[in-house]
């Protein structure tokens, strides 16, 4: 009875431990869901303005919490010095953006990427503070193009709208 | 993805009777088969992305090419 009892306890035991180890090996996996496992983690933000530095701190803290692979960030309102410097020091993400020259305040967009992804980029794309866009290869993967857009809201600038639009169509054209 | 400026809920509404060029690029999405990823992953109603006042719109977007439909996404 106790042998058998034993034998019971050390095979529940096992039992138990082995469930132990795929709760936490799930937990794991759970926690740690990025692009090596298959997923990508894409995401786009409307900053409203990033030329504050304690905006892009609380940025920087909320991407690297939420694992996010790529972010798409649009309104940054970055004229082209600040945009050199934005984010520079955040670690695990390489950055990229595009500023409008004539008017900086009414535009802009950028990409993050992180560290260990951007080795897969093989071009990036810019256009008058409105798109900016990614061409990635992954070893036997099709080819993946992101564009990140931010939209003329005025209406008044009807031709300059239209314009976006007519060059992000030649981008999804020239990706497909 | 990004700031499309333009809310396809919207756009259902009013399409029959503006003329603008707001509508410009869900209309050439559409055009083009791309999806709307929040709509596809998401129950409705759908959570809005912009606030002013007392308006509310769904104005950021991802849209997927219909070649990369074999990728798994949630649109949150």
């Amino acid at each position: 009875m106790n042998i058998t009892n034993n034998t019971n306890y050390s095979k529940n035991n096992k039992k138990q431990q082995k469930n132990i180890k795929n709760k936490k090996s799930q937990k794991n996996k759970n926690m740690d869901i990025t692009y090596t496992e298959g997923f990508l983690k894409i995401a786009t933000h409307n900053v409203r303005g990033f030329n504050n530095e304690t905006k892009q701190k609380l940025f920087r803290t909320f991407y690297k919490e939420h694992k996010i692979d790529i972010i798409g960030i649009t309104e940054t309102k970055l004229n082209r010095n600040n945009s050199k410097i934005c984010m520079n020091n955040i670690e695990s993400y390489k950055t990229w953006w595009e500023s409008a020259e004539d008017n900086p305040m009414g535009a802009g967009v950028g990409i993050m990427v992180k560290n260990d992804l951007s080795k897969y980029i093989h071009k990036v794309h810019k256009n008058k503070g409105r798109l900016i866009a990614i061409d990635m290869k992954f070893k036997g993967h099709s080819d993946i193009r992101i564009i990140n857009v931010y939209i003329e809201s005025n209406d008044a600038k009807k031709e300059e709208r239209k314009e976006t639009v007519k060059i992000l169509l030649d981008w999804i054209h020239q990706g497909k | 993805m990004g700031d499309f400026n333009a809310d396809p809920e919207q756009w259902t509404k009013e399409k029959a009777t503006i003329n603008s060029t707001k509508y410009l690029i869900l209309e050439k999405l559409k055009n083009e088969n791309f999806i709307d990823l929040q709509k596809i992953t998401n129950e409705m109603p759908l959570k809005h992305t912009w606030k002013n006042n007392n308006v509310i719109r769904r104005l950021d977007q991802y849209g997927l090419a219909e070649n990369g439909q074999k990728i798994y996404i949630i649109a949150k």
